[in-house]
Formats: structure tokens, C-alpha cells, sequence
């Protein structure tokens, strides 16, 4: 009956067949894919309608100014919450459906197993969300042009903004998938995750005047909104200069991704 | 060769596995009992590197799973009814475990046809019957042809074709040298397949030995006996301190006596016998009063596993 395996088979786990395993399974189920697809679409829709709003608002006020760089890019946001659920779930969907077990039995060096499942996850993102990010710029700035003055991707600056931009959300959705790993389950995960990015600001907003600034300048949502903005390169009192924040939260996930090995490794899956 | 030492495993201050040691051996397929909750999953995945044991060891061919270097090759696992993601189909589940060890995709499509999965394998798991689920779970624990096959609860939710089908794969694959780990809450059904037995109970060591051992050391001999005179015979036993359970009103079980003993006991008081039968304890009856209350367990050395 056994036909293709024999003692010369050598079947010995190693980074790259943990790398062919883990992109079998991400591409082999339908909801990676159909979320990819409702964060492409949201992602340039949204982007495109503010653009057309910008459009809009200049025809009507002349003096009316916005930065076509950022108003091309307001997408990215929603665009970061969907990537960033597709990265909890990456690993929560395998604590949930027990394939984890599956996976640690296959590659019992739970180290390999994760860099593979990171370096998989990664390269979908970064190209999935530098694709968002240059399709928003471009549609937005032919939607705009016209009544505004619009950016080339060739002025300073704009380049890295919008790259930047894309590089961030694929940044973010690796702190996502190791907020899974470390929270293990996809609603509390997927919670951690909004509330971090996103409700976090608002609680910070209201404190009083000097430590509301001085804490939200280090939010990644602040950060964010720093990349997009291509007049400022300078850290400011409010916030950091865009290389500088964009660090700063590459900083937080390799904290984070620490963390996920450390955990993945000393806990029971 | 599986070899268990000292395991234990606690959750806090809840002992699952408790300073447990025992030894799988090739060639024989071994049933790994215990009622629910005796800790019989948990040594399994403490076997398999899935769970760290809180002291103690268990080893496959002398090193720790982590440590070997074709993991598929060696072990082939079922540890639950549904380990796979239920978007993905069988097939691709297979071909992603495959790609893993760097075992040939070829290999896929001779375990989809072992386990009569090939008709579905381009269906999404996930619409999976229990039966069909652990036909995956099966394969995917033959895709690296492995010497050890540890199997947790294979027959729950298979039809009686699927649960024929497995015992001749287990005993199969026993005589082929290969060796078999296969837990179960039913001795019947241990009965009908395994050879050695280890039984756990409250995550302790209950007994480590052969099936027919098992039952012999365990058991106690019954007597049914149907009279016209039962009631004659009933006093005449209970004269001599045999213990007497009355049935229906013409039968009788009776223990602490032989059937021999019984029957000379009637003919020479003339007695006259309609049925004079030995009862041998079934595995279930056995295990069920091993496994009664801690008290019991507690009290009883491990049969055979001292030496």
C-alpha cells in the first residue's frame, strides 16, 4: 500500500517546509481570501469617496485647503482594522479549530512554526497593503485634480508617505497576530486590538492638557495619522516626526512578537 | 517505544496526571483506559509535546518529541475528533501537514484513499459528519507511515463499517511491528482489539497488563443456577457463607463457591438443577469496579507494573 514513502524518505521539519505548510493553509481557506478582498475594496472606496468630498468641498469654498496626500489615504484606516482581525485570526482560527495541535505535532519547535506563520502573514500584508495604499493615492489624486493642486508620487516626501503609509498597516497587522497569539482567543483578541488602536485615543483625549498630548503622541493611532502628512517631517510637541513614530511602533511589535514566542513556547496549545 | 516516567500534570491545584510510568511496546496494539476525565487525553498530549508536563517525562524512543527529527515519520497522532480548520478542505489540510515534514503531496491521495476519503476530499471540513472527521484525523495521522500511532477515542461518532475498518487497520499495523497507543472509555471495545492495557483512573496507574490478566485478576467468579428447589439451595449456600443474589424467583448468582462445589452441593442434597452456568466478568464489569469511587483505586497496587 505504501508506495511513495520509504527509508530514504527524509522528512525532517525545517523553515521552509514550516513556510510551504503555513502558505498552503493561509491561501487554502476562503475567508483569507474574501477578507483580503473586502479590505482592498473597502480600503479604496472609502479613500475614493473622501477624495471626491475633498474635490467637492474646493469647487464649492476656494479657499477651502486639504492635503491630497492624507485625503487619498483616509481609507487606510478601516483598511488597518480588517488586515488587523485577518492577522488575529491567522492564529486565533487555529487555537479555535484545535489544528494548532496539528501544526505543533508537524513542527514540534514551536520557534520555527511561529516565524513561519510571522514571515507568511507578513509578506501578504505588506503586499496587500502597500497595493491599498498606492491604489488609494493614485485614484485619489486623478479623482481630485482638477480644482486642486494634487501630489505626484515624484514631489518630496510624497513617496514615503504613501509607501509608509502601506508599510505601517502591515506593521500593525503583525502586532495583531501576536495579540492573538498572547490572548489566544479571537473575540478577546480582536477587542485588544480595536481598543488599542482605536478607543484608546479617545480616552486619552480628555484628559488634562499636557498629558493628554504627551501620551497620545506615543498611540500607534496618532502615529499613524503622522505618516500620511507630508508637510511635517519634525517631531513637534504633539507629535513625532514620521520616521520617528513609525519606529516607535515597529518597536511595540517586536516587544509584542517577543512576547508571542516566549508564551507559544512555555504555554500548553 | 513510548516510555512514560513519573508523568504528572496538574492545572493549578487540579491533578490531572499523576506520577504515572509506563512502557508502550512495538508489535501489540495497547488500550489506554480510563472513565472520563481519568487523564487519558492529557498524557496523550503530554506524549506528543502539546502539553509541558508539570514533572516527570515522557519519551519516544528515548528522546522527547520535540527532539526527533522526522516527528510525522515517527508518530502519527489523533488527539481530537476535529483538528483541522473547517474552511479548508480535506485535501488541503492534508497537503498543508505533508508540506510541513516535507513529506511527498503524493502521499496525500494514498491516505484519502485509505480512509475512503477520496470522494470528498475537495469538500470544506468543516460540513464534516463526526464519522467523516475522524476518517481525516486518521489519515492525517498515517501520512508520515509512522511506527507509532497514538490514537485518542478513533471510534467515537464511526459507524460499525468504520469501527471494523479500524480495529483490522490497528491490528494490522501491530503486526507489522508497529506501535499501537489507543485510548477508550468502553473495554468492550478494548476487548475486542487491544492485547495490553493500561488503566488509569483519577490520573493514577490502575493496572498495566494483559487484557486476559486483567480480567482474571479482577474478576470473580459467578455461578447462575435456576432450580425448581432454589429456595432449598439458597439456604443450604448461605449455610456455607457463599454469597447469594436472587434474580428471578427460580434463579440464582452465586459467588464465593465453584460451579463444581455448587453442583455436588445439590446432587447430594437432591436438588434438582434446570441450569448450572460459570459467569465470567466482562472487561466493562471489571473496569466499572475498578474505577468506582477513589477509595477503591487508591487502595489497589498497579497489576503488573511493579517489578
Amino acid at each position: 500500500m505504501i508506495t511513495v514513502l520509504d527509508d530514504n524518505t527524509q522528512a525532517t521539519p525545517s523553515l521552509s517546509s514550516a513556510l510551504r505548510s503555513e502558505w498552503i493553509k493561509i491561501r487554502s481557506v476562503r475567508s483569507t481570501v474574501i477578507t483580503l478582498g473586502v479590505m482592498v475594496i473597502l480600503g479604496i472606496g472609502i479613500s475614493d469617496l473622501a477624495s471626491l468630498a475633498g474635490r467637492a468641498a474646493v469647487t464649492r469654498h476656494a479657499h477651502h485647503i486639504i492635503n491630497p496626500v492624507s485625503q487619498s489615504l483616509s481609507g487606510m484606516l478601516l483598511a488597518q482594522i480588517v488586515i488587523g482581525v485577518l492577522g488575529v485570526l491567522a492564529f486565533t482560527g487555529e487555537i479555535s479549530s484545535n489544528t494548532i495541535k496539528t501544526s505543533v505535532a508537524a513542527i514540534p519547535n514551536r520557534t520555527v512554526l511561529l516565524t513561519a506563520k510571522l514571515i507568511t502573514f507578513a509578506v501578504i500584508s505588506v503586499v496587500v497593503s502597500e497595493l491599498v495604499a498606492f491604489a488609494c493615492f493614485f485614484s485619489g489624486q486623478a479623482i481630485m485634480s482638477g480644482p486642486i493642486a494634487t501630489a505626484s508620487i515624484s514631489q518630496p516626501h510624497v513617496f514615503g508617505a504613501v509607501a509608509g503609509t502601506g508599510l505601517f498597516v502591515a506593521l500593525l497587522s503583525i502586532f495583531a497576530l501576536s495579540l492573538g497569539v498572547i490572548i489566544r482567543r479571537s473575540a478577546g483578541a480582536i477587542s485588544a486590538f480595536v481598543g488599542l488602536y482605536l478607543v484608546l485615543p479617545l480616552l486619552v483625549a480628555p484628559l488634562p492638557s499636557p498629558y493628554s498630548t504627551d501620551i497620545s503622541k506615543f498611540l500607534p493611532f496618532n502615529v499613524a495619522r503622522t505618516l500620511d502628512t507630508i508637510a511635517s517631517t519634525s517631531s513637534s510637541t504633539t507629535s513625532f516626526a514620521p520616521l520617528t513614530g513609525f519606529l516607535l511602533v515597529a518597536l511595540y511589535t517586536a516587544v509584542m512578537v517577543g512576547v508571542a514566542y516566549y508564551l507559544l513556547n512555555s504555554r500548553d496549545v | 517505544m513510548i516510555e512514560v516516567k513519573n508523568l504528572s500534570k496538574s492545572y493549578g491545584s487540579v491533578v490531572a496526571v499523576s506520577n504515572l510510568n509506563f512502557q508502550v511496546t512495538p508489535g501489540t496494539v495497547t488500550g489506554f483506559l480510563g472513565p472520563n476525565g481519568a487523564g487519558k487525553s492529557t498524557t496523550m498530549r503530554m506524549i506528543m509535546g502539546i502539553d509541558h508536563p508539570t514533572s516527570g517525562e515522557a519519551l519516544i524512543n528515548g528522546r522527547p518529541y520535540r527532539e526527533l527529527a522526522q516527528p510525522l515519520r515517527t508518530v502519527g497522532a489523533l488527539l481530537e475528533a476535529k483538528a483541522y480548520h473547517p474552511g479548508r478542505t480535506a485535501e488541503n489540510h492534508l497537503l498543508a501537514v505533508a508540506a510541513a515534514n516535507h513529506l511527498p503531496s503524493a502521499r496525500v491521495k494514498e491516505v484519502l484513499e485509505q480512509t475512503g476519503l477520496t470522494s470528498v476530499a475537495h469538500r470544506r471540513a468543516g460540513n464534516f459528519s463526526l464519522g467523516m472527521s475522524q476518517r481525516l484525523g486518521i489519515a492525517t495521522a498515517l501520512l508520515g507511515d509512522p511506527e507509532i500511532l497514538l490514537l485518542d477515542e478513533p471510534v467515537n461518532g464511526l459507524d460499525p463499517e468504520g469501527i471494523q475498518w479500524i480495529r483490522s487497520l490497528m491490528q494490522s499495523l501491530a503486526e507489522r511491528g508497529r506501535t499501537i497507543f489507543v485510548s477508550s472509555h468502553l473495554m468492550s471495545e478494548m476487548a475486542l482489539t487491544a492485547s495490553h492495557v493500561i488503566v488509569i483512573g483519577q490520573g493514577k496507574l490502575i493496572a498495566d497488563t494483559t487484557v486476559d490478566r486483567f480480567i482474571a485478576d479482577h474478576s470473580e467468579l459467578r455461578t447462575k443456577v435456576r432450580s425448581p428447589q432454589i429456595q432449598e439451595l439458597e439456604a443450604l449456600l448461605n449455610a456455607r457463607n457463599a454469597k447469594v443474589n436472587r434474580t428471578d424467583p427460580s434463579t440464582i448468582e452465586v459467588s464465593g463457591m465453584t460451579t463444581e462445589q455448587i453442583g455436588e452441593l445439590a446432587s447430594g442434597n437432591a436438588i434438582t438443577l434446570h441450569e448450572l452456568s460459570p459467569m465470567v466478568a466482562s472487561l466493562e464489569e471489571v473496569f466499572m469496579e475498578l474505577t468506582q469511587g477513589s477509595v477503591e483505586y487508591r487502595a489497589t497496587e498497579p497489576v503488573g507494573a511493579a517489578s
